[in-house]
Formats: structure tokens, C-alpha cells, sequence
């Protein structure tokens, strides 16, 4: 009787003080741009990527934070001789947040929906060569292709190839259902979004069992939030102005990573005038990039001078393709006829560099003759009206996608860019095996684009993140747009 | 019945139990007031707390939309312009946002449609006043840089810098609406704060009391319990073991009140002392029973010879000095009796001869049956006339007896030899004189009394 009570009242213990264990145990992260939805398989905002990406949806293989490419939902791999059979043998006793089982029939089923053009997924030319995808047995998947790709397993470990459950794959979108750490647990309107620890996880539990998830780019409510210690993470502070104030406070510590990220004041090809080389060179020359870097108050990013990474090998420095010369730039717009003046409408994103590199790049152009009409939008606006709609002249945004220089391969692509001596460059490095030959032939896209002049190639942007000093495990770099919650842990 | 035979185990059980619970009560009750108390803390902290932060920022954000419009006066060119409209703009969204947040504050709330048309009204000038400067702006860039100034643009630009003065007075204003407005929900939230807080003080007072009290209950219950286990359990076991102690415990005294394990124990402990009392009793009996076998004769009940010879013995070990008188009795013809009428007869006249001698003789005498058919007889402080008087009643009433025995009437006569004033110190001579005077009394023709006399100082 007594050992009943003893018992009853331990239990009337844990069961009060429980509430008070679980708030220490969470994080807060702030990000800038509010995703569309949730499903990274049907956006190509990054957004989606770094709220969800190996938090709740995994892919057959991962992209560690050195870029490396790493077993995920595939625990092994083999590759035929000739390179173009990949046999993967799936990890087992994998369950998603639903309770359904993972196995290769799923695995299938993902990858055929990733292929199936009426799913509209923003990454499915990069899996086009796939041939036949094939069932060995239970946890053993074959993947056929049309042609050897040495970049096939690293493209599986992106957000837009995760493994998607068949049941709740449509509904991704609004309650997103994974095989991750972390499990949705609601995003209502003007809320952060909320993720909890999968009890299920077929992995090692990770040891922030809660996160919120909110997304702002607002300044004024950034600085507020920071300053009054609300964030405990935000992975682009960059171009924030308190952000050196902020740095020397004592409870947030910086860190200057770099993404993979080109930031780029884009043109739509489709414009009558920026249609012309002659408009595209004179914007270059009228935009002064070293001085653009003074929107980042304590980073010092790369400048560049067309679409690539300077982590790449094949990497070619063209920063210095265009100097700064308002003058040559007037004189090349008065050669295509542009001598009183020309007139452009200028969509802003949401981002903060977006937004301060917007008011300096209109200060350069307008300083040359050319009258803009500046709209900021929203990220979901930006993403119809520019994305999608093609519906700009000039836009200003960072590409975080990881060597993505094939976008201007694509017909389909919003920059509305086509050239064909572009497309077969392209297609002889996609059959190009030779890592040499490729990298020549790299290097030549990146020239051809560079003298093309087919935007003004600003510089990589900076991966600037501010966090709380004791929050350990953030990926300072970021090889793919990712906030790997399972890694972060708070330091007593 | 069950309870019955458990009683003090579940009298003690429901005690310990009755302390348990009142314990668990004051427990329960602390615990759960912490809970209500952190519940209320948490609320505060989270939800008012979190109003109070985002009344305050607005009434911060209303504040600084002025200085928004200060910079966006002050813009010469373009750059500056856009500068402070993105500003503006970024304040307007966030307020925008921290006045849906306040909206859903659930506590008593002001009229946010007022504060939403202030905020329009000033969104709105602020817009007029970026065309305004905008305006203003390009005119300048003509007025300064073209070589002839024209009377239209200046009278514009005063235009304008009138209007914008009015803007700036307006916005000022506005502001000051929103301040005062949001101002009155910072205070509700406040009172509110200040009500909750209230509350749980209340709360927590009355709960203080009530452990208070069953603090002392719990005190309460733990003395009754030592009490009635020291009345109930201590007490009665000192008092059993009071008992036992004794010399000689005596069943009456072991206490066997109530209806508990101790009163069973004590009610085994009195069977048991009864039972040993009663055992003893019958050794008792039995070794008295023993003694008078030793002492007696069997047939006659009367001291044997053995007895009587332990008898004289002490007398004549006896300090002081006593003289005494014995005599020797002795049935005549006895082993005639024995011949004619049996074993049996014999032995039946020797016990009515015995009784008859109990009976004619004063207590006083110690009388023993010394040989088959002889009895002795010592007279002590008797004189030896009043010894012979007894022992001639003696005879004469035995010539008188009727006996009756196996089917025949007998008579019997006694041969009696008395030796009188016999001195401790010479018992010998007196047994010896008393058996001459029998054998006398036999020689002179039996059934009669012989009287020897002794001289008082021995000789």
C-alpha cells in the first residue's frame, strides 16, 4: 500500500515538473524569407530547403557541412563499371512521421514523382538522364541512367530529390511528413513555425527537442528581435547595420562563413533593351562593385565576374571583366540609342542585401541616365511575378543552389537567357567524363557568359551568422542551403 | 470477523494510512499550488508579458514614424529618399504585424479599428510626402543644373515645401493618436498584469492556511497515533509483563481486557499460568498424599510404626524437658479371628478397632499401629490417672462393640499396658515398662488395663 503511494506520488512529480524540462530544450531561429509552403520537392526557394531540409524530409544520401556527399536514407551504394547503375541498399526500420514504413517501393515512389514533369519539381532537369529506376528487393533500389554522372549521388542529396511518403506526399505543402529528426507540429498564420523531436527517428535522437522557425526580413523588427536576445540563431545577418553593435554585446558571437551563393543584378533577356549587349554591358560598367560591398558593415565577400563559386576548381576570376566607369557605361548606352535615357523597373526581394544593395545599384544606374522604377515585393510575390512571371526588368537576388550554372541552359529559366553556343557548352560537359576537359569546358561557360554580359555579377554572398555564444554545431558554411537542427545543441 | 481477528495490525494500518494521506494531502496541495502559481507566472511571462513587449514597441514604432518622415524631408537626392521610404516602409509592416499580434491579446482591448485608421492615415502621407520629395528632388536637380531657372518650378517647389510642412505637422499629430491610443492598451494590459498577480497572491495566501492546517492535522494525527500505540500496545504489554513478574503469577491477575493481539496473547498467558497452577496444586496433593503414605498406616490410617518411633525420637530431642505417658494396646485371640473368619475379617476388625480408638482417645494423643494386631499410644501433658480413665473407657466400650463381619457377630477384647511420667531421656525403659504392663495385663487374663508407673525424677 505504501510503495502504491510512493510510487503514485513520484509519479504526480514528473508529471508537474515536466512542463519546466522542456523549455530549456529549445531553439529559436530566424529566417529571412517566408517560404511559399513547405514541400522542397515543388519550389526552388531556398527557404523551404533550409527550414525543412534533414529536419523533416531526408534524402537517399546527404550533403555533410563540408560539402561531402554522405549515406542518408541509402546506407551503401555500389556503381556499376561503366558508371551508369547505381544499386543503393536502404537504411532499415526507417518510419515517417506518419508511421509508415520506408523501404524501396517508397523510394521509387519519390524518385518517379521528382521525374513525372506534372509535379512541376524545380530540380527535375538534373535528374532528366535517369533511365529506369527499379525495385531489387525490400531496402535495394537500382537507378539505370542514360548516361554515366559522377554528380548523381551528390544531386540525390539535395532538397528537391527527399524521400517523400505516398500517402501524405500531396499534402507536403501545408503539413509536411519526412523521415527527419524533427517533426512538423504547426505553422499557423503569423506564427513561427514548430518542430519537434521525431520520438521515431531511426537515427541518433537529437538533443534540441524543440524548434521554432520564424521568418522575417524586416530590419527595424530584426534588430528589435536581436537586440532584445529573441533569436537564438539567424543565419544571414550579413547587411544588418547593428550588426557590429550587436557583435561586440557579449552574448552573441558572429561568424563569416561563405555561401555558395551568386548574388546577381539579374536581367530579363526578353526586355528590348536589355536584350541588347551593348544596354548589359553599360549596366556593368555603371555598377561599382567594390563599393556595393559597403552594405556588408563587417564582411568582405568575393567579387565575381559570372555564374560560379570560387570554391570550385574550375573557377575563373572575371570580377574585373566590367570596371567601374560611369562614363564608358553612358557612352555604350548612347550607342544603342539609349542617350536620354532609358527606363526600367527595378523588383526588389525581401532579403536584407536585396534591400540595401537595391538602393546602391539604383543610385549607380540612375547616375547614368537610366530611370527605375523601385518595387520591393514580397518572397511569394517575387517568386510569381519574377520567377514564374518573367515579370521584371531587373531583379537583385543570390542563387544558394550549389553549381547550378546549367540555368542558363534552361529554356524555361526566368532570366529568359538563350544562347546557343551556351546550351553546347553545356550539353559536352554533361558528357564530358574527363574531370580535366570538364573543367576547361567549365571555364568557357563561365567566359561566354561573363562577355556576354548576361547579367551584372556582383559577388558571393556573404554567410554572415549571428548566434547565441553558447549554441554550438551551426554549419558556418553552407554548401547547400540547409540549418541542420539535429546538429545544434546548447553548451552549458 | 476478519477485521476482528486483525485488529490492532489493521487499527495501526489505518492510522499510518489516515498520517499518509494527510500527508499526501499537504503535499499534493503544495505542489499543486506551485503549479497554478508557475501557470500564472508563465502566463504573465509569455502572453501579457509578450502584449505588454508589443504595445510597447508600437507605441516605440508610432514614435519613430515621425523621425521616418524627419529623414525623408531631409533627402537631397534619390538615394537618401529611398533610404528613409524603405524605412518607413519596413516600420509600417512591422507595425502592421505587432497590431494583429496585439489584436489577439485575449484579455480587455481597445478599438483597433482606430488604431488601424490612424495607421493608414499615416502610411498615407508618408506616401504623399515620397512623391512630394521626390518631386521636389528632380525639380532642384533642374533648378541647379539648367542655365535658366523657370518661374513655374520655383513657385512649385514652394508648393511643395508648403505641403510638406503640413504633412509633417499632421504626421506629428497622428502619431501622438497612436501613442495615446496604444498608450491605453499598455495600460489595460497593465492592470491586467497587476490583477493576475493579485490573484495568485490571493490564491497562494489561502493555500499557505490551508497547509498550515494540514500541517497540523498531520502533527495531530502522529500524536494520536504515538498515543494510542503507547495506551494500546506499550502500556498493556508493561502491565502483562507487571503481572508475570510476580513470585507466583496468578491467573486473575494477567490482564485479559479487549479484543485485540495482545488480549490474545494475555488470554493464552492466563490459560497458560492457570494451567501451571493447576498442575502444581496436583503435585502438591500428590507429594501430601506421598507424606501421609509414609507416615501412616495403610489399613487403619492411623501414624505407623515408623512414624512413631521418628515420633519419640524428637521428643526426646526436644529442649526443654516433658514428661509423657504411653501405652501398648493389643487385641486378644486376634490369630483366632484370622483362623475362623479370614484374612479380611481380621483386617476389618483391626479398622474399627482403629476408629473406635480415634474416637475414645482425646486428640491430643498420638496413636499408631505398631505391629499386626498392636497399636501404642503417647499421652503428652495428660496425667497418667486421667490417661488410664480414657484407656478404661477405651477397653470397656471395645468389650461393648458389636462387630459384624463375614456374616458373624464378634466380640473382641483388648489387653491394655500404660507406663506413666516417662522422662525423654530414658524412652527405652518407658517402651519397655509399657510392654511389660501389656504383657501383665495379658497374664492376668487379658481384657484389662495394667498401670506402671514410673518415678518422676526417673527411678
Amino acid at each position: 500500500m505504501r510503495n502504491w503511494f510512493c510510487r503514485k506520488r513520484w509519479l504526480l512529480l514528473v508529471v508537474l515538473f515536466m512542463p519546466t524540462l522542456a523549455v530549456a530544450d529549445r531553439v529559436r531561429i530566424e529566417l529571412h524569407l517566408m517560404p511559399p509552403h513547405l514541400d522542397p520537392t515543388l519550389t526552388p526557394s531556398a527557404t523551404v530547403s533550409e527550414a525543412t531540409y534533414n529536419n523533416i524530409y531526408q534524402g537517399l544520401t546527404r550533403i555533410n557541412r563540408h560539402g561531402e556527399v554522405k549515406p542518408n536514407l541509402a546506407s551503401s551504394w555500389e556503381v556499376s563499371e561503366e558508371g551508369r547503375v547505381y544499386t543503393f541498399t536502404l537504411q532499415p526500420g526507417v518510419r515517417f512521421h506518419n508511421g509508415q514504413p520506408f523501404n524501396a517501393e517508397v523510394a521509387a515512389f519519390s524518385l518517379e514523382r521528382l521525374l513525372d514533369p506534372a509535379t512541376q519539381n524545380p530540380q527535375r532537369h538534373l535528374f532528366a538522364h535517369i533511365q529506369e529506376i527499379q525495385v531489387v528487393s525490400l531496402l535495394r533500389l537500382q537507378i539505370r541512367l542514360q548516361r554515366p554522372d559522377n554528380l548523381l549521388l551528390f544531386r540525390l542529396g539535395l532538397a528537391a530529390a527527399v524521400m517523400v511518403e505516398p500517402e501524405s506526399a500531396d499534402n507536403n505543402s501545408r503539413h509536411p511528413i519526412g523521415t527527419g529528426p524533427y517533426e512538423f507540429v504547426s505553422w499557423l498564420e503569423g506564427q513561427p513555425l514548430e518542430l519537434a523531436a521525431f520520438q521515431n527517428y531511426w537515427g541518433a535522437q537529437p538533443r534540441i527537442q524543440r524548434a521554432s522557425i520564424s521568418f522575417t526580413s524586416n530590419r527595424i523588427e530584426l534588430e528589435a528581435s536581436l537586440s532584445e536576445g529573441a533569436i537564438d540563431l539567424y543565419p544571414n545577418i550579413s547587411p544588418l547595420e547593428s550588426v557590429v553593435r550587436l557583435a561586440s554585446r557579449g552574448d552573441y558571437v558572429l561568424y563569416d562563413g561563405l555561401s555558395e551563393g551568386q548574388t546577381l543584378l539579374a536581367f530579363n533577356h526578353q526586355h528590348p533593351a536589355l536584350v541588347d549587349r551593348r544596354v548589359r554591358r553599360a549596366i556593368n560598367h555603371a555598377v561599382d562593385k567594390k563599393g556595393l560591398l559597403d552594405i556588408y558593415p563587417k564582411s568582405n565577400p568575393p567579387l565575381i565576374g559570372s555564374h560560379f563559386s570560387p570554391l570550385h576548381p574550375a573557377y575563373l576570376d572575371l570580377s574585373d571583366r566590367y570596371p567601374y566607369d560611369p562614363g564608358k557605361a553612358k557612352k555604350l548606352l548612347a550607342e544603342a540609342g539609349y542617350a536620354s535615357g532609358l527606363e526600367l523597373t527595378f523588383k526588389v526581394p525581401p532579403p536584407l542585401y536585396a534591400r540595401q544593395a537595391s538602393l546602391h545599384l539604383s543610385a549607380y544606374l540612375e547616375a547614368v541616365g537610366i530611370r527605375l522604377d523601385v518595387q520591393r515585393v514580397s518572397w511569394s510575390k517575387w517568386l510569381d511575378e519574377v520567377f514564374y512571371g518573367k515579370n521584371y526588368d531587373l531583379t537583385v537576388v543570390a542563387h544558394v543552389e550549389p553549381f547550378d550554372i546549367d540555368i542558363y541552359a534552361r529554356d524555361d529559366y526566368y532570366f529568359n537567357y538563350h544562347n546557343p553556343g551556351f546550351d553546347q557548352l553545356w550539353k559536352q560537359i554533361e558528357q564530358e567524363q574527363d574531370e580535366a576537359k570538364r573543367n576547361h569546358l567549365l571555364q568557357q561557360t563561365q567566359l561566354l557568359l561573363a562577355e556576354d554580359a548576361a547579367h551584372v555579377f556582383l559577388h558571393i554572398k556573404p554567410q554572415q551568422s549571428i548566434r547565441k555564444k553558447n549554441l554550438k554545431g551551426f554549419w558556418e558554411n553552407s554548401p547547400v542551403p540547409a540549418v541542420i537542427l539535429e546538429e545544434l545543441y546548447w553548451e552549458n | 470477523m476478519s477485521v476482528l481477528k486483525y485488529g490492532l495490525t489493521t487499527k495501526i494500518a489505518l492510522l499510518t494510512l489516515a498520517v499518509a494521506l494527510v500527508l499526501m494531502a499537504a503535499i499534493a496541495l503544495a505542489l499543486f499550488s506551485f503549479k497554478q502559481y508557475r501557470t500564472t507566472l508563465n502566463e504573465v511571462a509569455d502572453r501579457e508579458l509578450q502584449a505588454l513587449m508589443t504595445a510597447t514597441r508600437l507605441v516605440q514604432q508610432a514614435e519613430s514614424l515621425v523621425n521616418a518622415s524627419a529623414m525623408l524631408l531631409l533627402a537631397e537626392n534619390h538615394f537618401s529618399r529611398r533610404q528613409a521610404v524603405f524605412e518607413v516602409e519596413d516600420r509600417q509592416e512591422w507595425i502592421g504585424r505587432l497590431v494583429t499580434d496585439l489584436s489577439t491579446y485575449p484579455g480587455d482591448q481597445i478599438d483597433f479599428q482606430a488604431i488601424h485608421q490612424t495607421k493608414d492615415e499615416l502610411v498615407g502621407n508618408l506616401a504623399r510626402m515620397n512623391t512630394l520629395v521626390e518631386e521636389r528632388i528632380n525639380l532642384r536637380a533642374d533648378v541647379y543644373f539648367r542655365d535658366r531657372t523657370s518661374q513655374q518650378d520655383l513657385e512649385r517647389l514652394e508648393l511643395i515645401d508648403a505641403e510638406i510642412g503640413e504633412m509633417i505637422r499632421a504626421n506629428r499629430e497622428l502619431s501622438q493618436d497612436l501613442t495615446v491610443t496604444v498608450g491605453h492598451q499598455v495600460s489595460l494590459i497593465r492592470s491586467s498584469i497587476l490583477s493576475s498577480v493579485e490573484t495568485i497572491n490571493q490564491g497562494m495566501t489561502l493555500r499557505q492556511t490551508w497547509l498550515l492546517y494540514s500541517g497540523i492535522l498531520a502533527l495531530l494525527v502522529v500524536f494520536l497515533t504515538a498515543f494510542y500505540i503507547n495506551r494500546s500496545v506499550v502500556q498493556r504489554i508493561i502491565n502483562l509483563q507487571r503481572a508475570l513478574s510476580l513470585d507466583r503469577p496468578r491467573a486473575q491477575d494477567v490482564p485479559v481486557e479487549g479484543d485485540d493481539e495482545i488480549a490474545w496473547m494475555a488470554q493464552s498467558i492466563h490459560r497458560y499460568v492457570n494451567k501451571i497452577n493447576a498442575h502444581e496444586g496436583r503435585i502438591m496433593e500428590m507429594n501430601e498424599e506421598l507424606s501421609f503414605l509414609a507416615t501412616h498406616d495403610a489399613l487403619t490410617k492411623l501414624y505407623n510404626r515408623h512414624y512413631f518411633d521418628r515420633h519419640l525420637n524428637q521428643l526426646s530431642q526436644k529442649d526443654e524437658s516433658e514428661s509423657f505417658c504411653i501405652a501398648m494396646l493389643d487385641i486378644d485371640h486376634f490369630k483366632s479371628i484370622n483362623d475362623n473368619h479370614g484374612h479380611d475379617a481380621g483386617d476389618q476388625v483391626i479398622r474399627m478397632l482403629a476408629e473406635e480408638l480415634k474416637a475414645a482417645l482425646p486428640e491430643a494423643a498420638m496413636v499408631a499401629r505398631v505391629g499386626g494386631e498392636e497399636f501404642a499410644v503417647v499421652f503428652q501433658k495428660l496425667s497418667l490417672k486421667t490417661a488410664s480413665q480414657y484407656l478404661e473407657r477405651l477397653r470397656l466400650q471395645i468389650e461393648q462393640l458389636p462387630i459384624h463381619v463375614a456374616g458373624v457377630d464378634l466380640r473382641v477384647t483388648a489387653s491394655i499396658g500404660l507406663a506413666g511420667y516417662c522422662q525423654d531421656r530414658d524412652l527405652i525403659a518407658c517402651l519397655k515398662s509399657a510392654d511389660m504392663a501389656l504383657y501383665e495385663a495379658k497374664r492376668l487374663g487379658r481384657n484389662q488395663l495394667v498401670v506402671h508407673t514410673i518415678s518422676k525424677e526417673g527411678k
